[in-house]
């Protein structure tokens, strides 16, 4: 058992180890680069003190962002001799604050009486950090109401080109967990909504048939982008197909892989087969190939798929060596005219 | 600091107000060395008129080797991905799209398509859609008299949530490849969600059965959220009809699993996946761990490390990238991974695989390189490079 001094040792080393790692892990923000707008509302200081004319802004005047003059009005003494924004700003909030301004119409002035001329009735998180200006959505729905917008998609009401602000939803929208496995059964109910700031081809790169995999290639500089295919899926992709029987086919037409497979010569018709020895026989330890096609059809027919099919009819016609390729309690009713019923029903002679 | 604070004035000096969707066009020249390929993309979306937006998406590229759609001879081809028009009138209440374009359709599959697709929002928050069209396939396969219609009726429940039923026929060559009904359904209240959505084959009258169900339910509680899921997936939602396959396919993918994650502090996320799927009595796990750690407030940098398990005679491997912005206009990535598989062949017990990029950007232009070297069952070694300069144009 550790004695109690070790303990203490320990538990000293994992608060200085926590303590040190604060700054990184976002516990604590680093510097002295943040504005404390706290601090200035505590003291008494108004909002348009700093701010001066943004109760009667417009959405083309200027954004009203506090200039040296406003920071000297005040502290005639700084500390310092630089610009006093140099180090008490965190430039992303003015970065932010740009944005809004090329992707949301919105008028300050219009908005003084509702608000009682109280920047915190929007801005509700100056109150919690200085980093992080922007009202969260519900702060507009708290007043306005905006259900038929919502129902008809008409987000470019308040908001200009989404497409291209590329801002993830956060509080209205979240695009939280494996996102990219989920996306499918959470938008089937409401894709069109998935459109109001997705574009055609952001759904095309992968969905599309008439592409290469330009959103892989895309992406060479950033691997932290979500991708389907990260890191080295090249090498991956034949055991990540067999272990996930389709799922390569729930975004890809089989004969993507035909076509890559062609060309690599690793088709059933090139110099190498992927087949493993034992995968056609006479016996069944010899017919691995049964259990995989009733177990991964899809897999057979990226190779063997349209004329290749003759392949198996070959066999399993009925009276072949192969027998039947129906399984037990197998009913159709369709004509045997009819694909694929015809390869063995008429062409095969057999009825 | 300085250098930020200055570049973040001048951008707000610079900020536009909100106006109208400019037209917008992009281009982006790859290169790279294996096979060799080259590639083109072109890409632009603009709004013509209040009413009227238009996108397109095309390439042109060369190499052997890149998948189905480059020619293996390395000759010269090229496509278009999207070309569509897409007009909304009577108050928001219409809405279509000509053109190429995808169609995700309630519980349908993605269609690729040629041809139009129709919305009506109608009273009593009842939405009706259609299309039509010619599904869009690789060349190398194309056939004549292929075509799809499909359609949704969805409602919308109160603020928390909607239903719908969709169904789906495509022929090819004429003939009848796919007859899909659909269902979906999402609910959302408070912290908590559920969605799902089934898809049922038709295609021989004889007793429909679930061709592909799935489900999902989350909760969320501070920082954490929780989440359970199931699905069903059929094989012959996975080929066409029309296949000797679809005769086999009466073998089911079924799995479940659950996830968590965590914010753990303002700048590292945590989560871990278990799930384990069924095919033919056989059970296999997926269990996925990863953290994040954001090394600024907006995530610009960051770093990512997880372990995965793929069961099932697939695969463990470890993984971990970084992204560094080193200055304004630079930013670096690094990502390696290292894969045990179950069944090594030949090529060693351990596939490594390594990137090492640089990216750029600075007013419309970027670029990017890249260098990835990897061993596996494919290659003893390889080493590729790959570089990517694109463009972009507004005009207001």
């Amino acid at each position: 058992m550790p004695s109690g001094r070790t303990l203490r040792l320990g538990a000293l080393a994992i608060a200085l180890a926590v303590a040190a790692c604060a700054g990184v892990l976002g516990l604590r923000k680093r510097g002295e680069g943040v504005f404390a707008h706290r601090a200035h509302v505590v003291k008494g200081v108004s909002c348009v003190t700093c701010h001066p004319g943004i109760q009667k802004a417009g959405d083309h005047d200027p954004l009203h962002l506090p200039d040296e003059q406003a920071c000297r009005d005040c502290h005639e003494k700084p500390h310092d001799n630089r610009p006093c924004l140099t180090c008490h700003s965190d430039p992303m909030v003015a970065v932010g604050a740009a944005a809004a301004r090329r992707h949301l119409r919105f008028d300050h002035a219009r908005h003084q009486a509702a608000a009682s001329g109280n920047c915190m009735r929007c801005h509700q998180r100056v109150a919690e950090g200085d980093t992080d200006m922007r009202p969260p959505m519900a702060a507009c729905w708290g007043c306005h109401e905006h259900d038929r917008a919502r129902d008809l998609r008409a987000c470019d009401g308040c908001h200009v080109d989404l497409v291209e602000e590329g801002t993830p939803p956060a509080s209205h929208l979240v695009h939280d967990g494996d996102f990219a496995r989920d996306h499918g059964t959470v938008a089937a109910a409401s894709a069109d909504l998935c459109g109001t700031c997705h574009t055609e081809r952001f759904c095309a790169t992968c969905h599309g048939v008439s592409a290469p995999p330009v959103s892989v290639k895309s992406a060479l500089g950033d691997p932290l982008r979500p991708m389907v295919h990260r890191a080295g899926f090249r090498s991956r992709h034949a055991v990540e197909a067999r272990a996930e029987p389709g799922a390569c086919t729930t975004c890809h037409e089989p004969a993507r892989c035909q076509g890559c497979h062609t060309a690599e010569g690793v088709a059933g018709t090139g110099a190498a087969t992927p087949h493993p020895p034992g995968w056609v026989g006479l016996t069944p330890g010899e017919n691995e190939h049964g259990r995989a096609a009733r177990r991964d059809p899809a897999a057979c027919a990226s190779c063997h798929g349209g004329a290749g099919e003759a392949l198996c009819v070959g066999c399993h016609a009925e009276g072949g060596v192969g027998g039947s390729p129906h399984p037990p309690g197998w009913s159709s009713s369709r004509p045997f005219t009819d694909l694929p019923c015809r390869l063995c029903h008429i062409a095969g002679g057999v009825r | 600091m300085k250098r930020a604070a200055a570049l973040a004035l001048v951008l707000v000096a610079a900020a536009p107000p909100a106006e109208a969707e400019p037209l917008r066009l992009r281009g982006d020249a790859l290169a790279g060395t294996p096979s060799p390929v080259g590639l083109l993309v072109l890409d632009g979306d603009g709004e013509l008129d209040e009413w009227l937006t238009a996108e397109g998406m095309v390439w042109l590229g060369a190499g052997a080797g890149t998948g189905d759609r480059m020619d293996p001879s390395g000759d010269p081809t090229g496509d278009a991905l999207v070309m569509a028009l897409r007009a909304r009138g009577v108050g928001g209440r219409a809405e279509g799209r000509l053109g190429r374009m995808v169609v995700a359709t309630g519980a349908l599959r993605p269609l690729h398509l040629d041809g139009a697709a129709g919305r009506l929002r109608l009273p009593k928050r009842f939405d009706v859609e259609a299309f039509a069209g010619v599904p869009v396939a690789p060349a190398s396969v194309a056939r004549g008299w292929d075509w799809a219609v499909g359609g949704r009726a969805a409602r919308r429940v109160g603020d928390w949530g909607g239903v719908g039923v969709a169904f789906l026929e495509r022929r090819d060559a004429g003939r009848l490849a796919v007859r899909e009904l659909g269902f979906d359904g999402g609910v959302g209240v408070g912290r908590h969600d559920l969605v799902g959505k089934v898809a049922i084959d038709v295609v021989d009258g004889s007793a429909p059965a679930a061709a592909l169900a799935e489900a999902s339910a989350a909760t969320r509680r501070g920082s954490v959220r929780g989440e359970v899921f199931v699905a069903y997936r059929s094989p012959s939602h996975l080929v066409p009809a029309t296949s000797l396959f679809s005769v086999l396919g009466d073998v089911a993918s079924t799995s479940g699993g659950a996830r968590a994650a965590w914010r753990a502090a303002p700048r590292l996320d945590v989560s871990g996946d278990a799930a384990v799927r069924v095919i033919d009595g056989e059970a296999a796990e997926q269990l996925v761990g990863r953290a994040t750690l954001r090394l600024d407030d907006r995530g610009r940098g960051a770093v990512i490390a997880e372990l995965r398990r793929s069961g099932g005679d697939a695969w463990t491997g470890a993984r971990v990238a970084a992204r560094v912005p080193v200055a304004a206009a630079w930013t670096v990535a690094s990502e390696l991974e290292l894969v045990v598989p179950d069944e090594p062949g030949d090529r060693g017990d351990v596939w490594p695989w390594a990137m090492l990029a640089a990216s750029w950007r600075r007013g419309p232009w970027d670029a990017a390189v890249a260098v990835e070297a990897q061993a596996s069952t494919e290659d003893a070694h390889r080493v590729d490079a790959l570089v990517r300069v694109g463009r972009r144009w507004e005009a207001p």
